[in-house]
């Protein structure tokens, strides 16, 4: 098996978001039973969305590893909670990813060496960005990027401060020298457009 | 509270105004319909970052995984809820001490903005019962006390987890909401205060800072815990801001206390100076 070097692995096709709900609710439920089999399923079909949102936010290869792991080992434990009605297995699951890689960032020892990372990276292209460039193939990350155009150069902004970046709304305000609680109603009014775009295209 | 649907499916919450929209959101419809109507955007900002792990991670993943039993089903009105809960932060395989000895510190690197500033003075212990809470960490530990403390405790947990899609609390909530958390809180000259909160079941510990002054220019607060056996170990340096909530790294249960010094940017690998606070963990209180 000859590993990738880390952060700097090719990109892979997207996951196809509608059409596997199914498919991973059955998986989810499973690995619920102990089926370790349909979980390295689980995972070869979620790997790429986790650990790339992981990455994103985290930015060290080493640690985003490390997180991924924690979140696999999480998703195994709480499969029998997940409940197919409530939503997208796939939207269950980077919940727990986004939630752990933000708990990672904000806590003390990731947070110095991030805001290092931020610092050095200011001007940087994050290894995210590459990945999106190769995907833009795929049909549905078309459809998205439709979607997303959609948003209002500031409204982008805020939402990637806050979902990639790991950081509050009122962070996100003071980072973009906005009077606090402005931040928050530009995330959800650009994450209002996007829904209605996004239906707009489906 | 309702424009904070969107930072709440960001995880763009501070801890206090997420215990206080979680509390909201079971009540609400309009929030509710709002959060759910956004799963499918949230989802969408993350399909355009895909990425190939590291061929490695699935063999860990697998191995690991195979040693732990997957939780059961979770029986509506049943008794055992807000312990399962409870235990899902700590996965007992993760190894503790990963972040401690994490590589690559970058001293040199300390934001250079960080305002000089001159060591505090030893803290005063004060009894957890006479403390004062400041409002940030009131509203944590209001969130916890609705969990906690109403008699259909089962009942408000089952609502929040309905609600909140699956949503798992912070490490740093779970701990604040544990069953078992005991505190101390130790104030400084000239109105710091710093708390410590553990809960033995979790085997985790945070350390909630109010008003703290900057560390000094290239200086940095260490956390550490107090260790039979093995003395002081690493638990966190303190990020350059004042009013944290941080979770503290190790395995809180077998130390019997805490201290805070103050270290060269970067952290020091043991104490290099005396502790500016000391927590006796013999002495937390259930205030």
């Amino acid at each position: 098996m000859s590993g990738t070097p880390d952060g700097e692995s090719v990109a892979e096709p997207p996951l196809s978001v509608p059409s596997d709900r199914d498919r991973l609710a059955a998986l989810l439920t499973r690995a619920s039973r102990g089926d370790e089999t349909a979980f390295g399923t689980l995972y070869d079909a979620t790997a790429p969305r986790v650990y790339g949102l992981v990455l994103r936010v985290v930015r060290d290869p080493a640690q985003a590893e490390e997180v991924t792991q924690e979140i696999y080992l999480e998703i195994w434990r709480q499969s029998a909670r997940f409940r197919p009605e409530s939503g997208h297995p796939l939207s269950w699951m980077l919940t727990i990813a986004h939630r752990r890689a933000v708990d990672r960032v904000r806590s003390a020892e990731a947070g110095t060496r991030r805001q290092n990372a931020y610092d050095a990276t200011a001007s940087v292209t994050v290894p995210g960005d590459l990945t999106a460039d190769l995907a833009t193939a795929n049909l549905e990350v078309h459809q998205v990027r439709r979607a997303l155009a959609a948003l209002t150069p500031a409204q982008r902004e805020a939402i990637e401060l806050a979902y990639y970046g790991g950081y509050t709304h009122a962070e996100v305000a003071a980072m973009l020298n906005l009077p606090i609680g402005t931040a928050k109603t530009r995330i959800r009014d650009g994450l209002i457009r996007l829904r209605d775009a996004m239906g707009v295209t489906q | 509270m309702h424009n904070l649907t969107g930072a709440y499916v960001l995880d763009a919450l501070d801890p206090s105004e997420f215990a206080e929209f979680a509390a909201h959101l079971p009540g609400c419809p309009d929030c509710r319909e709002e959060v759910d109507s956004f799963a499918p955007a949230v989802l969408s900002l993350s399909l355009t970052q895909s990425q190939r792990p590291p061929e490695r991670l699935r063999g860990a993943v697998l191995a690991e995984i195979s040693r732990v039993r997957p939780l059961p089903p979770e029986l509506t009105g049943g008794e055992e809820n807000l312990a399962s809960a409870g235990e899902s932060g700590a996965p007992a395989s993760a190894p503790p001490s990963l972040s401690q000895t994490s590589p690559a510190q970058h001293p040199s690197a300390q934001p250079s903005s960080a305002p000089p500033g001159s060591p505090l003075p030893p803290a005063v212990a004060l009894p957890p019962a006479q403390a004062p809470l400041a409002g940030r960490l009131r509203g944590l530990l209001a969130a916890a006390a609705v969990i906690a403390v109403i008699g259909g405790a089962t009942v408000v947990w089952q609502q929040l987890h309905d609600t909140m899609q699956e949503r798992v609390l912070t490490a740093q909530e779970r701990v604040l909401a544990a069953p078992d958390a005991a505190r101390q809180r130790l104030t400084f000259p000239g109105g710091a205060a710093a708390t410590l909160v553990r809960s033995v079941s979790l085997k985790q510990a945070v350390l909630i800072t109010e008003a703290m002054p900057a560390a000094p220019e290239g200086k940095v607060y260490q956390v550490w815990f107090d260790v039979p056996g093995k003395g002081m170990v690493r638990a966190a340096l303190m990020p350059p801001k004042s009013d944290q909530v941080v979770l503290l790294h190790g395995d809180a249960a077998a130390a019997t206390g805490a201290g805070i010094t103050v270290e060269p940017a970067g952290g020091s690998a043991a104490p290099t100076t005396d502790p500016i606070a000391l927590f006796d963990f013999s002495k937390l209180g259930n205030a």
